[in-house]
């Protein structure tokens, strides 16, 4: 016992200095594993896409890069961690639109779109509405014309989330008004058009697919069709412009130094181009959508202020 | 038919196949005994292994570990007083006592049989029903789910008639707990009193550790050395009760299985509600029900049977619609899709073979149970025998280890420390802790369908003609709470015709 003290210390101190060692040569970063924190539960679309890019991503950086979960309050618990995080590179993230656009304006939140360096964009999924396989609905036409004639209730995840001001936006240019009725997750809003509480909700083409016997998409939001529906109109085509996405971007907190930053874009530009993770997203029924960090950066701006506007028309910023 | 069965069977007895069911049923039995881990943490460790996994042993080890670690939970729950999820809770109530004078070896082997029984049950019921049961799942609209949650709370009244107004109390603190954090229906912030780490609410997991296993500590601790006589040492090993017990149990068997069933498919309810809906019920119907909660048998049976029936139903919302009912579900559902298992109605006509997989795959596993309940009760009743002090600082420490590991967040063991000081004052005052449980677990569903039935039907209370479910429920919640007075009037008319 009061021998293998010393040793117990000398082992302490030699893991300190190793520590401090690491640090000081940052020319060689990374050279321990990067965690990459997904503000979600494991087995939802943003927890996949990320494991996804962590397995590529240690290919491409030659270290490994761990997806560590961090669920609650609809994503914003893990994305202000990624705000707070240590500089170092480290410590990334994956956050999603509602938690990095809509939730600082609806929510207090110790965050803001600025609070972050953007390393690269990885995957854009179009918003479809889908209803139940079996509904008359089949465009976006229609639904403007059910909300005319009926009560059109729609799912989202939630008060100020990205589908509930993209539905807000569609009832404002068909002139017609719909029941909103929030729930935190695609599961319960799918058990609400089944069980025929609601008309239908806005969600991303992998959770169709995934439910193609029960679910029928019957318009995009996006400004071009989607390879995956070819057949399914967009909103814009039937006279209602409404362009919304739910995207993932891979960020780390503000003021990562310039080397590592430029690893990072550098690596997730090859990771997102390598066979592995182009052949995956396609199984998931995800679109691949790489887009370096400095040019996504001010798009993420212009849609917060976008949104910030939008959030104040319909007076959900208090 | 037949020739799925073949297919299925094939795939199953592939070795690496049954390696991963073996290792699903060691490692589901082992994270689910430890208190703080349980089938979130197993099946969340589990997602990212399968994906690099064929269809065969990623089914297996899944469902392996899905069902032992509901087991597993409930042995930490009749040795420790700690439920290893909510859902081993009314374990408690009669599992603990037992283990303290001295049975725990039979608990031991009651909790393993039950729950095998339970399982097995819920999967024969699955093969045949699961396209029938999945529509009838969905007459549970918001209305029917909010009059389902009020149901479950009611249960509190039977379980806990003694001490009512307390236990009532409790109930609504585990409420008022889980209203901290986001609002489950409109996604806002509230009661959070501007401190942004609690935006997360509290979360399950430390506040069921702190609750259970830190008060529990710190009772033992504040009687340590004047607890219960030195006399009653803890017998070692499993043992099942005789053909007898079995004689009158079974009926607790088979309606525990039933409410758990039912109880699993509908969305959200999940195994708490079923162990605490089957637990009153066991209650009620027995000829003693004053023994309930003082180490009576069946009261272990019942919540056993219930909470492990709803592994099966809660696959067949989960399979028959792509409805998981519960995270845990979602997640298995989520690993599912990656290999290729599309849910929905036309996976029963055209890939019965996977159906059957999964069926099969979750039968062996309760098999498991048994087998791993067998092996292992010796190792789980010697805990019993280890000196107090040593016992005591290994479950603080596999609580805050499990209580970390959930969420990697250090304010989760602070909630810990802060769960374990509410645990204890409320047991000093004579309050129950599982009500606290219950309440903290269905608020929020509660809510959410409260809501959107407002939402949806509105305030006009001519829905409940529409909907015949809804009225049904209504009528039972009557029912459960004024059960006891129709029974004393029933009792004293019956006193007064037999005097005449």
């Amino acid at each position: 016992m009061n021998r293998s003290m010393p040793c117990l210390a000398l082992g302490a101190l030699a893991a300190v200095l190793v520590g401090f060692g690491g640090d000081a040569e940052a020319q060689s970063y990374p050279d321990k594993p990067i965690s990459v924190i997904v503000p979600f539960s494991p087995g939802g679309q943003t927890d996949i896409a990320s494991r996804t890019l962590a397995d590529a991503l240690s290919e491409a950086l030659g270290e490994t890069v761990s997806v560590v979960n961090r669920a609650g309050a609809g994503g914003a618990i893990g994305t202000a961690e990624m705000a707070a995080a240590d500089t170092d590179g480290y410590t990334l993230g994956v956050t999603a639109s509602t938690p990095l656009m809509l939730k600082p304006f609806v929510s207090d939140v110790p965050y803001t779109v600025d609070s972050f360096d953007y390393v690269c964009r990885v995957f854009e999924n179009p918003m479809f509405f889908a209803v139940k396989v079996d509904s008359d609905i089949a465009s976006p036409k229609a639904l403007a014309d059910y909300a005319g004639s009926e009560r059109l209730r729609y799912g989202s995840s939630g008060n100020g989330s990205v589908q509930h001001l993209a539905m807000l936006q569609f009832s404002d240019l068909a002139g017609v008004e719909g029941v909103h009725v929030a729930n935190s997750s695609d599961a319960d809003n799918l058990r609400n058009i089944l069980a025929d509480v609601i008309t239908g909700t806005l969600t991303s083409s992998s959770v169709i697919k995934k439910n193609e016997d029960t679910l029928k998409p019957i318009g995009v939001m996006s400004r071009e069709r989607s390879p995956i529906f070819p057949d399914v109109p967009t909103f814009a085509e039937e006279g209602f412009p409404v362009y919304y996405s739910l995207w993932g971007v891979l960020v780390g907190p503000k003021g990562m130094p310039e080397d590592v930053l430029a690893t990072l874009r550098k690596g997730c530009a090859d990771a997102q181009s390598s066979e592995a993770f182009q052949s995956r997203m396609n199984e998931l029924g995800m679109v691949p959508a790489y887009m370096d960090g400095a040019e996504f950066e001010p798009l993420a701006k212009e849609e917060s202020a976008t949104s910030k506007a939008l959030l104040e028309k319909a007076g959900l910023i208090q | 038919m037949l020739n799925d069965a073949l297919a299925a069977v094939t795939l199953l007895v592939d070795p690496t196949t049954l390696v991963a069911l073996l290792a699903g049923v060691v490692v589901g039995t082992i994270i689910g005994v430890l208190p703080g881990l349980g089938p979130s943490i197993a099946i969340a460790l589990a997602l990212p292994f399968t994906l690099n996994m064929s269809l065969g042993p990623s089914v297996a080890l899944l469902m392996g570990l899905y069902c032992t670690s509901i087991y597993g939970g409930s042995v930490a729950a009749i040795l420790l007083n700690v439920p290893g999820t909510p859902a081993s809770a009314a374990t408690c109530f009669d599992g603990y006592p037992m283990a303290r004078r001295g049975d725990g070896d039979l608990a031991i082997g009651i909790t393993t049989i039950g729950s095998a029984m339970g399982g097995m049950f819920s999967i024969v019921i699955l093969a045949f029903l699961a396209p029938f049961l999945a529509r009838f799942a969905l007459r549970f609209g918001p209305l029917e789910m909010f009059l389902v949650g009020v149901f479950a709370l009611c249960c509190v009244a039977i379980i806990e008639r003694a001490i009512l107004v307390k236990a009532v109390a409790a109930g609504l603190v585990g409420m008022a707990l889980a209203s901290i954090g986001q609002d489950p229906a409109s996604g806002d912030m509230r009661l959070t009193f501007g401190y942004f780490p609690l935006a997360a609410g509290i979360p399950l997991v430390p506040l069921l550790m702190g609750l259970f296993a830190i008060s529990e500590v710190m009772m033992r601790v504040a009687e340590y050395g004047r607890g219960p006589a030195e006399g009653t040492l803890a017998r070692i090993g499993f043992r099942v009760p005789g053909l007898h017990f079995w004689r009158s149990a079974w009926r607790t068997v088979a309606k525990s299985s039933l409410i758990g069933i039912v109880l699993g498919i509908l969305p959200g309810a999940g195994p708490t509600a079923a162990s605490f809906i089957s637990y009153s019920e066991a209650k009620r119907s027995s000829k003693d029900p004053d023994s309930f909660g003082k180490g009576n048998p069946e009261g272990i049976l019942a919540s056993e049977a219930a909470n492990n029936a709803v592994t099966g139903g809660a696959l067949v919302p989960s399979l028959s619609l792509g409805i998981p009912g519960d995270p845990i579900t979602a997640m298995i559902l989520a690993a599912l899709v990656l290999q290729g298992v599309t849910p929905g109605p036309r996976l029963y006509t055209e890939h019965m073979d996977q159906v059957l997989l999964i069926l099969f795959s979750l039968f062996i596993a309760n098999i498991g149970i048994l087998v791993a309940g067998g092996f292992g009760a010796r190792l789980f009743t010697r805990v019993l025998r280890l000196p107090e002090p040593l016992l005591l600082a290994g479950v603080v420490v596999l609580a805050s280890v499990g209580t970390f590991a959930g969420n990697n967040s250090a304010f989760d063991l602070v909630i810990m420390a802060a769960a374990g000081f509410l645990g204890w004052g409320l047991r000093v005052l004579g309050f129950p802790l599982a009500p606290l449980i219950i309440g903290y677990v269905l608020a929020p569903m509660v809510e959410v369908n409260f809501k959107q039935a407002l939402i949806v039907y509105g305030t006009d209370p001519v829905v409940f003609l529409e909907r015949p479910v809804a009225a049904a429920l209504l009528v039972m919640i009557l029912g459960v709470l004024l059960y006891p007075t129709i029974a004393r009037a029933v009792g004293g008319m019956r006193r007064r015709i037999a005097s005449r």
